[in-house]
């Protein structure tokens, strides 16, 4: 029955390409389960992974953000300018908070557009994110900042372990900010489980009127799910920073559709109402081992836009597939029900 | 007169954005001091602005039906850079001008077979598979882009037949750009298509409610394939039209022509939840929207990456405007 029960997951399928995959290039390079090379992937998971959970909680609400890498950008040159300007010099950990207001901010804006005007988020979104952009390199007049203030240089170098390959004598080192995808993931995933706000973003995603009808503030989820996904960007701008020692306005180049492609991967139903942490974190894995072992995998990188179309491609034709076949199950219960009654009443 | 003023009556969207029209084309005028409103002007943005027009036209088709068209400009890339290598192998020597031209027509024909081939993919996605139509066209766009960059490595298609130049910048007796003739000839048959045929009727059916027209007979599923292959088709020649302003191809032409498409749609009163829309508010949004990207570049402190702000927040706050008079009008 369990056995039953794992096999019915898509988390497992995701899983076991994981497992396979990663067989795959042990064996074409030998270089896969080396030290380095598995704290390099855990490093590269830290900014996708975190932008994955906060999506995760608006797609599963049956709504869609492409601003988010945006957010990120502008939080991640707002604060760093401020820093600069204001010559600060206290406790880094002021800056977290304050990229988080205003991604909290940037979110809210496309929250309440979207709880108010109920029109396609895509679009409204869409809207938000060419006004951030147009804010970052107009008003901010920020393209790259290679010197950092002094206290995120500091969280540069923070490191909770070194390893070193005896192979290749390559060396990595884990950074602290693990602790952030850790946390956010946990938090993320404590909504969503064990919280009625968490029922109630499954909720409206299933079906809004429902929703809306079992006593679900549904617009106040709206915006609560668009705020946590701006905030979650807004950090995860500052993280890039203190991760790759510098600002660069195309350090989130296409990650809405990488970040999308992944929590669609991860079997969250792009319509809404289903899906798993866990399973996005998995997404986001199956995404990086990919991206990341492209030449290996035999595939030159003017190739790698066509990989993510694709992989978005292939997620979602399996989640439409699934559904459609349970609603055929749906129907041939009904059906044969129906048959079952008509025989009794004859 | 007495028809016209009812035909304006009936359509006060059309009135409204000949206003914003005139106010824009005003408040441009006084604010270059007159150097906007000038033949050249004018004709400059004749020129240009097919290019943006007939992509959005396609979107058009696309929202009406109650989808979207994300891959329009992955759609013109590819058209654009597919078409441009053909036209380059297949154009021979110092040929007359009459084989030129048949060479061009050839090119653009086998464009459109590229834009409908794209468009008979993305709509099997949506329409068969049942993929929702936002991340159907998000995952091909990125294939199609794809495609694009990787046939042509991220860099450009150079050194043309300098007739696709000549031709896009062809102006009819001298005053009427060929780019100008093209959109009102894409503009007509959508028009025609939207008003005048079954299939249009069926596109409104569709983006009104879905079940309700599948409950009335009507085959969705090929509606909105076909749909998305004219959308696709229009997406092509738009792309054509821009490699030959640009007199190359590239992979990244089309990319900052995606908001201000669906902005030309939601300014000019389709509804992004579908089943309303006209060609005509189109025409005239088009035009608004070309004529302030031209008149922003006429100022030197306008970088473009205030025209990014600026679209922005013009979309956001034309759908405030549309959606606020529409429930106001739902009151009374």
């Amino acid at each position: 029955m369990k056995i039953q029960r794992l096999l019915k997951r898509n988390e497992f399928y995701v899983a076991l390409i994981i497992i396979i995959l990663s067989l795959i290039i042990q064996a074409i390079s030998g270089q896969f389960f080396t030290a380095n090379n598995l704290v390099d992937l855990t490093r590269s998971l830290i900014v996708p992974g975190m932008m994955a959970s906060g999506l995760f909680m608006v797609i599963v609400s049956g709504n869609i953000d492409v601003s988010f890498p945006y957010t990120a950008m502008l939080c991640m040159f707002a604060v760093t300018k401020l820093f600069q300007v204001t010559g600060y010099q206290g406790p880094v950990i002021l800056g977290f908070l304050l990229a988080a207001v205003i991604g909290a901010f940037l979110g809210m804006i496309n929250g309440v557009l979207a709880a108010w005007l109920k029109l396609p988020t895509l679009i409204i979104t869409l809207g938000t994110c060419t006004i951030y952009l147009g804010f970052t390199q107009g008003v901010l007049k920020s393209s790259v900042i290679s010197v950092l203030p002094e206290p995120m240089k500091n969280m540069v170098s923070a490191n909770l372990f070194s390893v070193r390959s005896a192979a290749t004598n390559l060396g990595s080192s884990m950074h602290v900010s693990i602790l952030f995808l850790i946390v956010t993931l946990l938090i993320v995933g404590f909504i969503m489980k064990y919280t009625m706000l968490g029922r109630g973003i499954y909720a409206v995603g299933g079906d809004p009127v429902a929703a809306e009808r079992a006593g679900f503030n549904v617009a106040a989820i709206r915006v609560f799910v668009f705020t946590a996904c701006g905030m979650i960007g807004g950090i995860t701008g500052l993280t890039q920073v203190t991760l790759s020692g510098m600002c660069q306005i195309n350090f989130f180049d296409g990650y809405e559709m990488t970040i999308i492609a992944a929590v669609v991967l991860g079997g969250a139903n792009i319509a809404g109402g289903s899906g798993s942490v866990f399973g996005t974190f998995l997404g986001v894995v199956l995404m990086k081992i990919i991206s990341n072992n492209l030449i290996l995998l035999g595939i030159p990188t003017e190739w790698s836009k066509l990989m993510t179309g694709i992989l978005i491609i292939l997620g979602v034709c399996v989640s439409a597939y699934k559904a459609v076949s349970a609603e055929r199950k749906v129907t041939s219960n009904i059906l044969k029900d129906a048959a079952g009654e008509e025989a009794a009443h004859e | 007169m007495n028809s016209i003023s009812r035909y304006l009556n009936k359509d006060s969207n059309i009135m409204r954005l000949l206003f914003i029209l005139l106010v824009t084309l005003a408040g441009l005028t006084i604010a270059t001091g007159g150097s906007f409103l000038t033949f050249g002007q004018m004709q400059l943005v004749a020129y240009l602005f097919p290019e943006m027009g007939v992509m959005s036209l396609g979107m058009m088709l696309a929202m009406i039906s109650g989808g979207i068209d994300l891959t329009v400009v992955a759609v013109a890339d590819l058209a654009g850079i597919l078409s441009c290598m053909l036209l380059k192998t297949i154009m021979p020597e110092n040929a007359s001008l009459p084989v030129q031209i048949l060479v061009l027509l050839v090119i653009l024909i086998f464009g459109m077979v590229v834009g409908s081939v794209c468009g008979v993919f993305t709509g099997t996605l949506i329409s068969r598979i049942g993929i929702p139509a936002m991340v159907a066209t998000l995952g091909a766009s990125d294939i199609i882009l794809g495609l694009a960059v990787g046939i042509t490595q991220g860099s450009s298609v150079n050194e043309l037949p300098s007739i696709l130049n000549t031709a896009v910048n062809y102006r009819l007796f001298g005053v009427i750009p060929l780019t100008t003739i093209v959109f009102a000839a894409c503009a007509g048959t959508v028009a025609f298509l939207l008003n005048k045929t079954a299939f249009g009727f069926k596109i409104y059916m569709i983006g009104s409610n879905k079940e309700a027209s599948k409950y009335s007979g009507v085959d969705n599923k090929k509606v909105l394939t076909f749909t998305y292959i004219i959308s696709g088709i229009l997406a092509s020649v738009s792309g054509i039209l821009m490699c030959g302003h640009f007199n190359s191809a590239r992979s990244d032409f089309g990319k900052s022509y995606l908001t201000p498409s669906i902005l030309i749609c939601v300014l000019a009163g389709v509804n992004p939840n579908g089943g309303k829309g006209k060609v005509s508010g189109m025409v005239f949004a088009v035009i608004i929207l070309q004529m302030l990207s031209s008149g922003f570049s006429l100022f030197q402190n306008i970088s473009d990456y205030y025209k990014n702000l600026i679209w922005g927040l013009v979309l956001i706050a034309v759908m405030i405007i549309n959606v606020v008079s529409e429930r106001r009008k739902a009151r009374k």
